[in-house]
């Protein structure tokens, strides 16, 4: 490991706000990516599941 | 020649079934990778000798920045083939990438500020690869926004696709912005052809990288699509032989 301690890491000589506030922006962007598509398919599958159920007579 | 492969990308069905085993593992490895270049670019790999260690917002900033650019080059394809060829998956694919190419040109721009900061003293510069990725921010949520406000499908697919190519010659700006102007952007660290300016213990985290970025994409991307395709195909017989319940 390049840091001799984790204080030293968070701290990266007085850059460590600049760079874990660059990582902690890309894990929300990443995080977005993801999990709008995945609500999205929720909604769809709610909504087929409703329509089904109405064209599906039952036995 | 047999062309009967291209067709049958251009079919929703085809696609959506042969996607369906991809989605999973390409998400795992994407985030396993984007976990093991992290880590390396943050606790094992060297300090710069001039810019000490911000220098590892490279490992986010660079990543988004290809990606918002290559996106924008998908989206022109896409455009180009919507008008030739009308293949149906194109304006699917138009629909899906518009928003993750403005997500990461977002982060490639903000990554930038905050890297700019420590090492320019200042957050912002009105030179030419800044400006010219604001603008190609612009043209994404431009793409975005006639696409919510068309009035119908059709016109959205075929307003999108012409602002997509006319939006396309700000591509070779950006690419070549640092080269034609005097910013104060630094010059290209990685390099088709010629050796990279970039340290062997910096470039291996990079690359990478650059390798986890490109496979979140396309797990992102095959996710919006799918969704898309679904949305577009819902009243076709296979797709609402999907929900029947066994």
């Amino acid at each position: 490991m390049f840091f001799d301690s984790l204080e030293s890491m968070l701290n990266m000589g007085n850059h460590g706000k600049y760079v874990w506030s660059s990582y902690a922006i890309t894990t929300v962007i990443l995080l977005w990516n993801f999990i709008s598509p995945i609500m999205v398919k929720h909604k769809i599958q709610q909504k087929s599941a409703i329509v089904s159920s109405k064209t599906i007579k039952p036995n | 020649m047999n062309f009967s492969w291209f067709y049958k990308l251009g079919s929703p069905k085809w696609f959506y079934s042969m996607t369906t085993s991809w989605v999973k593992p390409i998400g795992i490895l994407s985030l396993a990778l984007m976990i093991i270049a992290f880590v390396w670019g943050l606790a094992y790999a060297p300090a710069d000798y001039l810019q000490g260690n911000s220098y590892r917002i490279i490992f986010i900033h660079v990543p988004s920045a290809f990606l918002a650019e290559s996106i924008y080059c998908m989206l022109a394809v896409c455009a180009f083939l919507f008008f030739i060829w009308r293949v149906k998956l194109t304006d699917v694919f138009l629909e899906s990438l518009a928003p993750i190419g403005a997500s990461f040109c977002l982060l490639a721009l903000v990554t930038g500020a905050i890297w700019g900061k420590p090492t320019w003293g200042t957050w912002w510069v009105w030179d030419a690869r800044l400006t010219s990725m604001l603008i190609l921010l612009f043209l994404y949520l431009g793409i975005i926004a006639f696409r919510q406000a068309a009035t119908s499908r059709k016109n959205a697919d075929r307003g999108c696709a012409i602002l997509t190519v006319v939006g396309a010659i700000n591509i070779p700006i950006i690419k070549f912005s640092v080269d034609w102007w005097n910013t104060l952007h630094q010059g290209a660290t990685l390099k088709i052809t010629g050796a990279s300016t970039i340290a062997t213990e910096m470039l291996h985290p990079l690359l990478l990288s650059i390798v986890a970025f490109y496979l979140f994409f396309v797990f992102v991307l095959l996710l919006r699509v799918r969704n898309n395709l679904l949305l577009r195909e819902s009243k076709t017989k296979w797709v609402n032989s999907l929900f029947i319940p066994n």
